[in-house]
């Protein structure tokens, strides 16, 4: 199973990698390219950078050619045809050919490599030979762009970056030995011949296919957005580079007769240590104040939200002093009127407002101005409403959070509901919250069931109920149940 | 019942009016009304009813509580019967902190008053 969290890294850091992709590869096609024409002109400053070292063999060359057009030619994997995939895996399958033959011929101690095969001229020279780590560089080198081009999987990512990260350091190691004593690097016969620029050439391609295989492995926390990724990306750099630039300094300080080779190493031991030091502290200042900077934002979001929940308490008090207003003025009116169907209608209407009402009392007095508990908010509910019936609620299942529409609309037709009823004094309500949708039943034990809402009252009923995207239906006792199909 | 007496302390005189109506039709004498403060305190001392319905918020520096605490004070012991528009945990502890009085949420149904009336009815 693929999917697009598991493809990579994501759109920004893919551009900026296909960006380090591009670059380092057009770098070693060039040098390979150039050392190329070096070998078949017979161009000596082509293919070695200094007398003294070795030669990237032609082999060598042909196999980085091969592993850089499949690397040019790689995509995400869910981008990549079956055409694309294929000439990427034949690409690195003839890399991987030739780096097989050179280990093969080292192994077995063949007087003929893979060069001298093609090249015959090149078996003058005993030093211009593939290397076993130029060999073994290949071969991870060839299985690494394999892998980028299969579909994420969590195994195969971890061996990819292991096989990359192996790769580098190999040619790592060469590429320091140079920096120190190229003689010294010789004298270790598994980097015996293995060129300066081969050791640069295999150093950008891992780097390369790490920075492409993207968030995984080692590579997700130096290439994350987290603060720690931050922090590793600002040391990384000086942790790499202070030992190496101070073994170099102190190597050509001695050489030159500057210092004691015993004292040296004191000298680099605490220079190393005071200078990683310095890193780590300028590092963890960065952190301080990067930390401080968080927590001014944080106090300025938590007044911005209090700020927020106290203008939301006070329209909410405002709207429910004007409903208390429009209540007031109801009931002071239906006491003037002597009509019982008119009084009754002012009654209704009041009864009305007062549900609405008690939305905006919770919405007042609720951590989430904007959500209701729909448990908490029917208790209060229940309270309120009734005129003289006691409204009894048992609520099933667990508490749902809704909004204010749907509070107002659920709290306008329960009132309804219980307002229908034909003068029973008790009213059961039995909510239930259930996984297929919530419903609930209105009972009234003690007779004088609602029966069926009619005028105003069932239009009313019906709006709400649509409304709510559910369904009612009265039982003969004038019992109710509702479905509700909204949101819950 | 016809001993019973309540004042009515609402800033907003709509509210205070329907409270006076309801109060009137259960059969409570309307001893007096106050839409502040300094007033309520003056009319629950002069009138010295059986209840006071103390709305919290009265739009000036003191509220419901400050108001039961003054007329307390003075010596006047009414039954206090507080009347909020929040439920809000501050407000019910602050009334909490006078002791256990019955508190009406608005907006108020003539019911819910009738029986809180009832019930906090001396026998």
């Amino acid at each position: 199973m693929t999917t697009a969290a598991t493809e990579g890294p994501a759109a920004g850091s893919l551009v900026g990698a296909r960006v380090v992709r591009f670059l380092l590869t057009l770098v070693i096609t060039l040098a390979a390219s150039v050392l190329l024409v070096g070998w078949a002109a017979g161009a000596e400053a082509l293919v070695r950078l200094h007398p003294a070292y070795p030669a990237m063999m032609p082999s060598t060359a042909v196999a980085l050619l091969l592993i850089s057009a499949a690397m040019l030619r790689h995509r995400r994997a869910a981008e990549m045809g079956r055409t694309a995939r294929v000439s990427v895996w034949t690409a690195a399958a003839a890399a991987a050919v030739i780096a097989s033959g050179d280990i093969a011929a080292t192994v077995l101690g063949l007087a003929r490599s893979v060069d001298t095969l093609i090249w015959p001229q090149i078996a003058r020279r005993s030093t211009d030979a593939v290397s076993t780590a130029t060999a073994l560089c290949l071969l991870l080198a060839a299985g690494g762009v394999a892998t980028l081009a299969r579909p994420a999987g969590r195994w195969a990512d971890g061996a990819a970056v292991t096989a990359l990260t192996v790769g580098l350091l190999l040619a790592l190691v060469a590429v320091v030995g140079y920096l120190f004593d190229a003689d010294a690097l010789y004298r270790v016969s598994f980097f015996t011949a293995m060129a300066l620029h081969t050791a640069l050439a295999f150093a950008a391609l891992f780097v390369a296919m790490l920075v492409l295989l993207g968030a995984r492995g080692w590579m997700a926390i130096l290439m994350g957005p987290e603060p720690g990724s931050a922090g590793a990306r600002r040391l990384l750099p000086a942790v790499v580079l202070i030992p190496i630039l101070l073994c170099y300094a102190a190597l050509r300080a001695t050489e030159g007769g500057m210092m004691d080779a015993d004292f040296r190493l004191s000298l680099l031991a605490i220079l190393t240590v005071t200078l990683l030091a310095a890193t780590v502290l300028r590092n963890a200042a960065l952190e301080n104040r990067a930390s401080r900077a968080m927590a001014q934002i944080t106090d300025s979001l938590r007044v911005a939200v209090n700020d927020k929940q106290l203008l939301l308490r006070e329209v909410y008090h405002r709207v429910k002093n004007n409903l208390q207003q429009i209540n007031a003025l109801l009931m002071i009116e239906a006491r003037q009127v002597e009509d019982p169907k008119a009084k009754l209608a002012f009654r209704a209407t009041a009864s009305r407002i007062v549900a609405l009402s008690r939305v905006h009392t919770l919405m007042m007095s609720t951590p989430e101005p904007s959500r209701l508990g729909v448990r908490t908010f029917l208790q209060d509910l229940c309270g309120a409403i009734g005129d003289g019936a006691a409204v009894g609620l048992t609520y099933e299942g667990p508490e749902r959070t809704i909004d204010v529409d749907m509070a107002v609309t659920l709290g306008l037709l329960v009132n309804e509901l219980v307002e229908q009823r034909t003068g029973a004094s008790r009213v059961e309500l039995r909510y239930v919250a259930g996984d297929a949708g919530d419903a609930f039943r209105l009972r009234f034990p003690d007779g004088g069931g609602g029966g069926r809402a009619s005028g105003a009252r069932a239009r009313i009923v019906a709006s709400l109920v649509r409304q709510l995207r559910g369904e009612i239906t009265t039982d003969a006792d004038g019992s109710v149940d509702v479905r509700l199909g909204g949101r819950t | 019942m016809g001993s019973s007496s309540v004042v009515i302390v609402d800033d907003d005189f709509l509210i205070a009016t329907f409270l006076a109506d309801v109060c009137a039709d259960l059969g409570y004498e309307v001893a007096g009304s106050a839409g502040d403060a300094e007033q309520a305190i003056e009319t629950i001392v002069k009138a010295q009813p059986t209840f006071a319905l103390l709305d919290m918020r009265l739009g000036g520096a003191l509220d419901g509580v400050d108001v039961a605490q003054r007329v307390r004070a003075a010596g006047v012991q009414p039954i206090l019967v507080f009347i909020t528009g929040s439920n809000e945990p501050e407000t019910l502890a602050r009334i909490a902190a006078l002791g256990a009085h019955p508190v009406l949420i608005k907006p108020i149904e003539p019911s819910a008053l009738a029986r809180t009336l009832a019930l906090a009815q001396p026998a």
